[in-house]
């Protein structure tokens, strides 16, 4: 039996008037891809931004292997083992692949200001081996060729992989995917649901995804929550969320 | 592609700063030009342009760091040039009466104290009065950033005015800073049986210091403060995301940029020997942006040119106007005189007949804006031959124009400013004979 990694219980965020997420609760297991759909505007990437940080929901707890993180700042998260993509990317375009990944290791390095300044001893022997570790991140998603290339350069199915890429080269606990292949093409869509199932039986890291493409998230998802207008109205297996008159009636109208 | 000239092979070689030999013979080539310069260039007017510009380009580094790096708009770098320049100017000048300062009643030292000191206190000191000021920024960003550090400029020269135990105040200071490391007296050196003026020894002493202070800010912005820096610069939230804290590099880029600041100041006040306290104002301020705008934001090799280019530029105008070759400029105070002189019909015809020439290329080129524009500009010229000895426009006025429009073609037409060309040339002469 896994262990349950992340406990949300009874989320509630506001933005004055506008309830943008109403009372959802949901627990991820260890290892576990969790997939979260729902149309637009209902809340899954606000659900996000309050998993790491970004936003304070005003009631709930966010319990991450026990400690509710409810207030903690995004750096802060980030260091327990919560990593995340953005759905319109949040990569740094103006320096390369490898600088991306090397910042992706931030919080495994030490050197500050006066050690970098003077580069022989700890910094130096930092770069080498954490260059090393996005060396790995490279292999894992095959991102070899583009080393060297700014990222602002880069056709954006690739973009798309470095942030995964560089979410990884955290080592997080959870890896939080903002709608991964959103906008990508067929054989890109298979690249990534190939990428998603590698780090999986490689690392085992737990996911949550927020993805539209429907086949894409019931062959991969183990469990999947539906949500609308902030509210939760389904959670389950992909094939019980599938049939679940009020997620029908929630993607193709109709009264429920 | 550029790798087939330097295969790496191990991590540790993909982290050299000098990895090909076109690096080495670079590094080589630096190195030679700071023993060789000093004794080629003797004239006092020639080493005075590169050593101020040396110092200049210490603090540009110090502002692209800043802003060029971690994206902090600033207009309040003069201030912390004024900082240093105090800073050496007290702990380092040289009094008529002994001084003994005291630090927090622990220690006391006889003053003046050694140059390394005091360099080392200026940057201290400017570092500290960085990070107090730095989280006052944290809120601001873009052009209201630019706008309030505008107020540090105005609030430090009041504090430079009072404060006059330690500035001088409106009378100003006058000082004459210990310029020596152990028995080289960089005022009046003397090497290996070779005796060097005052200006060649701070050409040794200063362009020194551009060094250092560019291999250290190098080291920072390519390992993990640097990285962390363009994160910020690049996009504040994915940094908080992946755990860099914002704020934390924010102050601390603040406080490394106003140590660095605070070298060059210290360093200008040894050079110049005195200080007003209207020294450090918004121009000296608008002087480095310019800097960095023209050698290339977010690099440290363009802080250096930029640095040549913009204190160089009117210098030489001024030296081309005092000896007669400058078409419709007029030296300030003084007459146009410039009868014995076939320079500016040369001059001009030079530009004249270039200019169309290029205007011809571009037209055949297919772009006939560019073309149309300079042949224009061209005829002015060609036409203006008989004029040419007309003064129409004093020398400091021209320069005036001259900074403006240097900072507008470069937004214009390379906003990665020298470095970038330099990088073009560089790179097309590493791929030679294959143009891609």
């Amino acid at each position: 039996m896994s262990t349950t990694l992340l406990e949300v219980s009874d989320i509630t965020l506001r933005f004055g008037g506008v309830t943008a997420i109403n009372d959802v609760s949901f627990s991820v297991d260890e290892g576990e891809l969790f997939a979260i759909i729902g149309p637009n505007g209902a809340g899954k990437t606000s659900m996000f931004n309050c998993l790491n940080g970004v936003y304070r929901p005003q009631q709930g707890t966010i319990l991450l292997n026990g400690e509710n993180i409810i207030g903690y700042k995004p750096t802060r998260i980030a260091k327990l083992g919560i990593a995340r993509t953005f759905q319109n990317l949040g990569l740094f375009t103006n320096l390369n692949v490898v600088d991306n990944l090397m910042l992706g290791r931030h919080m495994h390095m030490k050197s500050g200001f006066l050690s970098a300044a003077v580069w022989f001893g700890r910094t130096r022997n930092e770069e080498i081996a954490q260059r090393e570790a996005c060396e790995e991140v490279m292999r894992l998603l095959e991102l070899e060729p583009y080393r060297n290339t700014l990222v602002g350069l880069l056709p954006y199915g690739v973009q798309k992989r470095l942030e995964l890429g560089r979410a990884l080269a955290m080592e997080p606990r959870i890896l939080l995917l903002d709608e991964p292949v959103a906008g990508m093409n067929h054989e890109e869509t298979e690249d990534m649901a190939r990428y998603l199932l590698e780090i999986r039986g490689q690392l085992n890291t737990t996911m949550i995804m927020v993805e539209h493409d429907m086949p894409f998230v019931m062959d991969l998802a183990d469990r999947v929550m539906a949500i609308d207008f902030g509210q939760r109205i389904a959670i389950g297996t992909p094939e019980q969320v599938r049939t679940d008159p009020a997620v029908v009636a929630a993607y193709l109208g109709g009264d429920q | 592609m550029a790798s087939n000239r330097s295969l790496v092979t191990t991590y540790a070689d993909d982290v050299k700063l000098w990895r090909t030999g076109g690096d080495w013979a670079g590094l080589a080539a630096i190195l030679l030009a700071y023993l060789i310069v000093p004794h080629v260039v003797t004239s006092d007017f020639w080493l005075g342009i590169l050593n101020y510009a040396g110092i200049l380009a210490i603090g540009a580094i110090g502002l692209n760091l800043l802003t060029g790096y971690t994206g902090q708009a600033s207009l309040g770098h003069a201030f912390f040039l004024g900082v240093g320049a105090y800073t050496a100017g007290y702990f380092g000048g040289q009094y008529t009466q002994s001084k003994e300062f005291s630090f927090f009643g622990l220690f006391s030292v006889e003053g003046p104290l050694p140059m390394p000191v005091w360099i080392v206190l200026a940057a201290v000191i400017g570092a500290l009065i960085g990070a107090l000021v730095g989280p006052f920024a944290l809120r601001l960003r873009g052009n209201y950033l630019a706008v309030v550090s505008v107020g540090l400029v105005f609030v430090g020269t009041h504090i430079f005015k009072s404060w006059s135990s330690v500035t001088g105040g409106r009378s100003n200071l006058q000082v004459d800073p210990v310029s020596t490391i152990g028995s080289l007296d960089f005022r009046d050196l003397n090497v290996l049986g070779s005796q060097y003026t005052k200006q060649q020894g701070m050409f040794f002493l200063i362009w020194f210091m551009v060094l250092i202070v560019a291999l250290l800010s190098k080291n920072i912005v390519r390992s993990r403060p640097g990285r962390a820096m363009q994160a910020v610069r690049d996009r504040d939230i994915a940094a908080e995301i992946i755990g860099v804290d914002t704020a934390r590099y924010k102050i601390q880029a603040f406080a490394v940029s106003s140590a660095i600041a605070a070298v060059a100041g210290a360093l200008m006040m040894n050079y110049e020997q005195f200080a007003s306290p209207d020294r450090w104002d918004l121009f000296l301020s608008i002087q480095f942006v310019a800097i960095i705008i023209v050698g290339g934001v977010g690099t440290i090799f363009g802080s250096i040119i930029g640095a040549v280019t913009i204190w160089a530029t009117p210098e030489v105008v001024k030296w081309l106007t005092g000896s007669g070759y400058m078409p419709y400029i007029y030296e300030t105070g003084g007459s146009i005189n410039r009868s014995d002189s076939a320079m500016v019909p040369v001059l001009l015809g030079t530009i004249g007949l270039g200019l169309v020439a290029v205007a011809v290329w571009r037209w055949t080129a297919g772009s006939r804006s560019v073309a149309i524009a300079t042949g224009v500009l061209g005829l002015v010229a060609l036409l203006g031959i008989p004029f040419g000895d007309t003064a129409i426009i004093g020398v400091d006025q021209f320069n005036g124009i001259l900074f403006g429009a240097l900072i507008v073609l470069f937004l214009l037409v390379e906003p990665r400013g020298l470095a970038a060309v330099w990088i073009r040339i560089k790179n097309s002469f590493r791929m030679w004979p294959f143009s891609y």
